[in-house]
């Protein structure tokens, strides 16, 4: 079981190449309201009715929306929901790329987002599972969720769940591991976040609303402060259910340096990943 | 907000970058930062030396916690006005930290006019010169 990201899922498939998804990931930073294709993730357009919208344009020069208002194939409220939704998804500008580039074809891509969603809402039963067989699922739960609030909200990195699993052999650290203590009144365990550079320099550049380009001494102490918002927002939530913690401040390794030790005999760990970096939140109870 | 120079504040946190960044948002909105501390016992020495008008105090921090940094400025100086900073703000904490005497209570992550807001209304209820 392991659910991934579109460009993870088209490259696995075979749809695309590793060099396409790399150009197109590049690429999609200058997309702006792709809403043809919005429309086709949504299902309110198919890529037949995208590419006579297509046609009819390069007469008339309407805009899209007001031509596919014209055609009678969106209503002007799709349309206006369309341009103001903010919300765009990685796919969605990937997908945008990927036919701009000539990598997918309109049709091939409507294929490959209905072949997607059936995938993913199976894989997402399978991960609903597997976080209800787990110990502590719920302080599992809310301590991954805000972590991935952190990322998405004020990092601006889409995340996703790729597994979880039970098992101090589970544990994938990656060269940064941040390990903060967390106690409450029947149970201690260490909470910790697993990052590779990139994601360790993006933490550092968010908390410090500039460029971070090294991990220096500014930069971990950033990074970790990144982690405690997350973990002590993490305890706020869990506070509303009657459950108190209280945290030490994070402590962070640098496994190429030093291996971080992982003691603990009960340990879960959730594996993320973002479009093209992989990370972990795992807990040592 | 009314002239706020005269306003002297103590910043108390153990992150550098957090410290780094209150201080930069008082400055810009005209309040006098007189000194920075990352830890307990540094705070109460700079509490002590500079007497400042206001401490915001990180909860979370190395050795001594916040908590118990509060109680300790509170015992040179029974009106000090300190307000808490912290990550978590459950329920128990918060109502911990206003019952031990603080003056109020701000979770991380900080907004810049929320924060401005809370430290206006401090100062205010308990007479600090605006």
């Amino acid at each position: 079981m392991s659910s991934r990201f579109f460009g993870q899922y088209l490259l696995e498939k075979g749809r695309i190449t590793s060099q396409q998804l790399f150009t197109a990931l590049d690429n999609q930073k200058s997309v702006t309201s792709p809403i043809g294709i919005l429309a086709l993730e949504r299902g309110w357009l198919t890529a037949e009715q995208i590419k006579q919208i297509l046609e009819a344009q390069k007469k008339t020069n309407y805009r899209f929306g007001e031509q596919a208002v014209l055609s009678g194939l969106l209503t002007q409220p799709q349309v206006e929901e369309l341009l103001n939704d903010q919300e765009t998804s990685h796919r969605v500008l990937l997908g945008e790329v990927l036919v701009a580039k000539g990598y997918l074809t309109l049709s091939a891509l409507e294929k490959e987002f209905k072949e997607y969603d059936r995938e993913e809402e199976k894989l997402s039963s399978e991960l609903a599972a597997a976080f209800q067989n787990v110990r502590h699922k719920d302080l599992v739960k809310t301590f991954t969720d805000l972590m991935m609030i952190m990322f998405t909200r004020f990092a601006k990195q889409e995340l996703k769940i790729e597994q979880c699993e039970t098992g101090k052999d589970k544990v994938r650290l990656f060269r940064w591991v941040f390990s903060q203590k967390v106690a409450g009144e029947t149970l201690e365990f260490n909470c910790l976040l697993s990052v590779p550079p990139k994601l360790l320099l993006q933490m550092a550049s968010t908390m410090l609303d500039e460029t971070v380009s090294a991990p220096d001494e500014l930069a971990l102490d950033a990074s970790k402060e990144f982690v405690n918002i997350a973990n002590g927002n993490a305890c706020a939530r869990l506070s509303e259910n009657g459950l108190n913690f209280t945290m030490t401040p994070p402590e962070v390794y640098e496994t190429t340096a030093k291996p971080y030790p992982v003691n603990a005999k009960d340990v879960v760990c959730v594996h993320l990943a973002s479009p093209d970096a992989k990370l972990e939140v795992a807990f040592e109870f | 907000m009314s002239d706020t120079k005269s306003v002297k504040v103590l910043v108390v946190d153990d992150s550098r970058t957090m410290t780094a960044m209150i201080t930069a948002h008082l400055r810009d909105s005209g309040f006098e930062v007189v000194a920075t501390a990352s830890s307990g016992r540094e705070a109460l020495e700079k509490f002590q030396a500079y007497r400042p008008q206001v401490v915001l105090l990180d909860i979370v921090m190395p050795e001594e916690n916040g908590v118990e940094t509060l109680e300790r400025i509170l015992h040179v100086d029974t009106s000090a006005c300190v307000v808490m900073v912290s990550s978590m703000g459950t329920e128990a904490e918060v109502q911990d930290c206003l019952k031990k005497g603080a003056k109020s209570f701000l979770q991380k992550p900080l907004r810049k006019d929320h924060m401005l807001g809370v430290l206006s209304n401090v100062c205010e209820r308990a007479g600090v010169a605006l």
